[in-house]
């Protein structure tokens, strides 16, 4: 059963923060979860939405939430400006940081769901100090729906943020969650719920008073001694106390300050991205993290351990060079990393590096992947296996940061590899394998790992890393063909070419692409030796038997597998496919999935404007023969635009009742 | 290195630029890259950005180059350089190679002044240990003679002709050295080939200067400035003796020195030719005889004038 949540608030108000919190917290207690900010530029002081899914079960839809089960207010001044309430699912209720009763707060919205209400900046205030309402909101969730328990909650926020905040303000900000789930007013009551007060103290809180000193591992700061001893002592003091006695409280804690602290400052990163790879202690999920994609990527990066990184910041591509840069200041990498001074700059700098003999990746989207344009087919040209990072986002114009295709399928012709993910762990996934094949004797290609911009880059979703060490075997080292830095046998690369010599060069470059497609089905069969997880040159889903079968790619076929599901549950016989290797083009996989088929749709998350969407024409020649289907092109997506179950659901009713055309648009009036 | 004889040179430093290769007769391409490669005796590793120079020693299945040499794309000559460098200091860092080398990137006028201009000043001012060697031969000749930001004013290149209503090109050239200079970089000069010796100097004082270098060196292009391809040393002579082209050297963006030749002429112990002389030795500028461009000759001497006068107030004289 998914929970869909949304947030409201204003930019700068901790919005983002509380839903990560909440979305870690449920990783680490056993979820899955999808959470993510509303996608787009961001501004302080203007209403912003997050959004979470959580569920039992992997999630697998990425759109937005529409249907909210619970609506979180964090900001008063939002009502009755913003339609809070709208799409609210039928039982679904709203929590908002209220200064009147339930019953005022359902009035001033203007609608009759059930409403719940908490003076979360009053709790804030007298229990922080200033008016910072995330921990005070997620108590009064967990009161009203405990999608974790409340001791939970305690735990992974005091694990969360021990040794990012001062454990004084780790202490105030457990009393707010505390006193917010005391005294969220519930629909239809108006009574403070006191008595409450001793609540059973997380087994994390607890533990700590057991064990003097324990070094944490806080992602991307390396080991740090805590002086936890201090807080069980404080936690004590809290329960049962805080009601009665606040200010002695508060008193002592000036009194009194905790030791230890200060060393930890120096250096730690600060409250940022959440993206995180250390393990909680308090995690019931052994090693799997709370990670967005962008995270995902830079951890992989990083166990690696690459010679050589160069890149040039670009939204929503941003998170891997940064987190990047943080292991290089901490020396959790030995990368030689460079801040080039444009894309253009970026690209060349990798391509020479590799060639002279350092294995170098970089990351780039949109306008920087059109900006290193130039270079694409040169990089490939001279064989330089080197990797990059795709945060998919579309290029301008008009200018729009979000995300569809349109950046990589510019690349579509240079000469290289392209991978796509569905889902945060695959983006990671990829990124471990694909230096294997890139690096190959057979292939030496450079490769693309594309990732969705905001959908995938900036969600946080649960994943399984594996063992550093592993990796490391797994990538193996860099063993280069004919380095520039060997002096002692010169070379020389990348010579001026006749019409004699192009071609035949141009076509080594495609036995090359071949082999490709042989090598990368070994390295994900060994890659499933060390992690269990079993990638295909195409995935499917419930093809087999299937009528029509839907070709996408990237984080759309995670959400038609909800459409199918759906579908199927009306009686359609339907399924969906991704290349995950793009290029080399899986034409024979392809085929195979099309033939015999009623109908094949493509969803093209980009459109040769005049024409038709790049993968369309490949999938049709892919299938031509003898059994082809008919086929149909869906532009769908192009600039973020959000496609939902009910779309895809209704993409293929359209074509099963032949009403499609050759090529069609969702959502788009005609 | 011990001394600077001809014979020394000749001995001491490998051929690092075979004969063989595909440039005009008169170049001064090859003359102005043998000298700065013979700066240094450790192992080199070259690359080149988009231009005569690339195309005449790389063409398949004949490349020019007895080092390590690559060619990515125009504009970025300084990160292609840059990514040399930045492989080795990583693979030096983690013990994978003991080796000891150096990096140098050649480019001409565009490659530098314009389309290369970004990735050189981000080069520069990121702190790669390299030396970035300009041909200035003062428009983009490889495609055909167009006017560059290096290009002087009343020059007639293929897209600032002379005609009967113009002169040529109308802007005076950047000054890239002094802009190089005020990345307050370890070393940045000017050079021209017939100063071989002074050349030479430089190319050791930038290779081993620890950071980035910048040498920018007059190159006179028989084709493109029309003189004799017998003429290029007294042309360069020439440059150099009407100011057009200072030789010079800066440390740091701060301390500035006139080189020998450039000082003989501050002292008044050699004549400072007009620029007239100049413009009257190449075919690009004969235009500039006709009377009715003579303000704009005088308007060119000043100019020139007042740009010397600088320098000299920067060489403390």
């Amino acid at each position: 059963m998914d929970t869909e949540i949304c947030w409201h608030g204003r930019g700068g108000q901790g919005v983002v923060t509380a839903n990560e919190i909440l979305a870690e917290s449920a990783i680490y207690s056993g979820k899955y979860v999808k959470a993510f900010p509303e996608f787009g530029p961001e501004r302080m002081g203007a209403p912003i939405r997050a959004f979470a899914r959580i569920s039992d079960g992997p999630v697998r839809v990425h759109t937005q939430v529409y249907e909210p089960d619970i609506v979180i207010v964090i900001d008063p001044t939002l009502i009755g400006k913003v339609d809070v309430v709208r799409g609210l699912k039928k039982g679904g209720f709203v929590l908002a940081n209220y200064e009147g009763t339930p019953a005022e707060l359902q009035k001033a919205i203007g609608t009759t769901v059930e409403c719940h209400a908490v003076k979360a900046s009053k709790i804030a205030i007298e229990e922080i100090g200033k008016n910072m309402v995330n921990t005070a909101m997620l108590g009064a969730l967990v009161k009203i729906r405990p999608i974790i328990s409340f001791s939970e909650m305690e735990d992974h926020i005091t694990d969360k943020f021990t040794g990012k905040l001062s454990d004084k303000m780790i202490v105030k900000n457990l009393a707010a969650l505390k006193r917010a789930y005391e005294e969220v007013q519930r629909d239809g009551q108006s009574s403070r719920l006191q008595g409450h007060g001793h609540r059973e103290q997380g087994r994390r809180a607890r533990q700590l008073r057991e064990i003097p000193h324990r070094g944490l591992e806080v992602h991307g700061a390396g080991r740090r001694q805590v002086d936890l001893h201090r807080l069980p002592l404080l936690l004590g003091l809290l329960s049962g106390q805080l009601h009665h006695s606040r200010e002695r409280a508060a008193r002592r804690l000036q009194d009194h300050p905790l030791q230890g602290v200060r060393d930890l400052r120096q250096g730690l990163p600060q409250e940022g991205h959440h993206h995180e790879g250390g393990h909680r202690m308090t995690s019931k999920v052994g090693n799997d993290i709370a990670v967005n994609g962008d995270g995902a990527v830079a951890l992989a990066w990083k166990q690696i351990n690459p010679d050589v990184v160069a890149a040039y910041p670009i939204t929503p591509q941003t998170i891997i060079v940064e987190d990047f840069a943080r292991y290089v200041a901490n020396a959790e990498v030995t990368t030689e990393f460079i801040d080039v001074e444009s894309e253009h700059s970026a690209l060349t700098l990798c391509t020479t590096s590799c060639a002279a003999g350092a294995r170098t990746f970089t990351a780039t989207a949109s306008q920087g992947l059109a900006y290193m344009w130039e270079m694409l087919p040169i990089t490939a040209a001279m064989r330089t296996p080197l990797m990059m990072a795709v945060a998919n986002r579309t290029v301008s114009g008009p200018i729009n940061i979000n995300n569809d295709h349109g950046d990589v399928m510019s690349a579509r012709d240079t000469g290289w590899l392209s991978l796509f993910s569905e889902n945060v762990q695959e983006a990671y996934d990829m990124s471990i394998v694909a230096p294997r094949i890139a690096e190959d004797p057979g292939v030496q290609l450079p490769v693309l790992v594309n990732l969705d911009g905001f959908i995938l880059t900036h969600a946080i979703e649960r994943m399984t890393p594996l063992e550093s060490s592993a990796v490391r075997e797994f990538v193996g080292p860099f063993t280069p063909l004919h380095p520039l830095l060997d002096t002692d046998h010169p070379v020389t690369h990348n010579l001026m070419d006749g019409p004699m010599f192009y071609f035949p060069h141009k076509y080594q470059m495609v036995k090359a692409m071949e082999n490709a497609l042989g090598v990368a089905e070994d390295v994900f069969a060994e890659f499933r030796g060390i992690s269990g997880r079993e990638y295909h040159l195409v995935e499917e889903y419930m093809c087999d038997d299937a009528e029509y079968v839907a070709i996408v790619l990237g984080s759309s076929f995670g959400t038609m597998k909800q459409a199918v599901d759906n579908l199927r549950e009306e009686g359609m016989k339907v399924g969906v496919a991704m290349p995950r290797v793009y290029r080399p083009w899986p034409a024979r996989g392809i085929a195979e999935i099309c033939k015999g088929k009623k109908a094949v749709i493509v969803m093209d998350r980009h459109l040769s404007t005049g024409a038709y969407g790049p993968m369309f024409p490949e999938v049709c020649a892919a299938a031509c023969g003898a059994e082809m289907p008919s086929m149909y092109d869906f532009i769908y997506g192009l600039g973020g635009a959000d496609t939902m179950v009910s779309d895809f659901m209704s993409v293929y009713k359209m074509v099963e009742a032949g009403a499609a055309k050759t090529v069609n648009f969702v959502g788009v009036n005609e | 290195m011990t001394g600077l004889t001809l014979k020394e040179l000749s001995t001491d430093i490998p051929v690092r630029l075979a004969s063989g290769h595909r440039l005009c007769a008169g170049c001064a391409e090859s003359i102005i890259a043998r000298q700065i490669l013979m700066g240094t005796e450790k192992d080199v590793c070259v690359s080149v950005s988009t231009g005569c120079f690339e195309v005449s020693t790389t063409i398949f299945p004949y490349s020019s180059w007895n080092v390590p040499m690559v060619h990515t794309a125009f504009g970025n000559g300084a990160a292609g350089c840059a990514g040399l460098e930045t492989a080795y200091r990583s693979l030096k860092r983690q013990g994978k190679t003991d080796k000891d080398i150096r990096f140098v990137n050649f480019a001409g006028d565009g490659a530098t002044y314009d389309i290369g201009f970004q990735a050189l000043s981000g080069a520069m001012e990121r702190g790669h240990n390299m030396l970035f060697v300009c041909f200035n031969n003062e428009a983009y000749m490889n495609t055909g003679i167009q006017r560059s930001s290096a290009t002087e004013r009343g020059a007639s290149t293929t897209t600032s002709w002379n005609g009967s209503n113009s002169y040529g090109k109308a802007e005076y050239p950047k000054d890239m050295t002094a802009i190089m200079a005020e990345h307050h970089i370890p070393f940045a000069a000017q050079t021209a080939p017939h100063a071989w010796r002074d050349m030479v100097e430089k190319a050791r004082k930038a290779f081993e200067c620890g950071g980035p270098a910048f040498i920018n060196a007059l190159s006179p292009c028989p084709r493109g400035w029309r003189f004799a391809s017998s003429d290029t040393i007294e042309i360069s002579k020439l440059g150099v003796a009407a100011c057009i082209w200072p030789l010079y050297e800066v440390e740091y963006g701060t301390d500035y020195a006139l080189s020998p030749e450039s000082r003989r002429i501050a002292d008044g112990k050699v004549e400072k030719r007009p620029v007239i002389d100049w413009f009257e030795s190449q075919g690009r500028f004969k235009h500039l005889k006709d009377e009715r461009w003579a303000d704009v000759v005088e308007e060119i001497q000043k100019e020139t004038d007042r740009r010397w006068n600088i320098l000299l107030k920067k060489c403390g004289l």
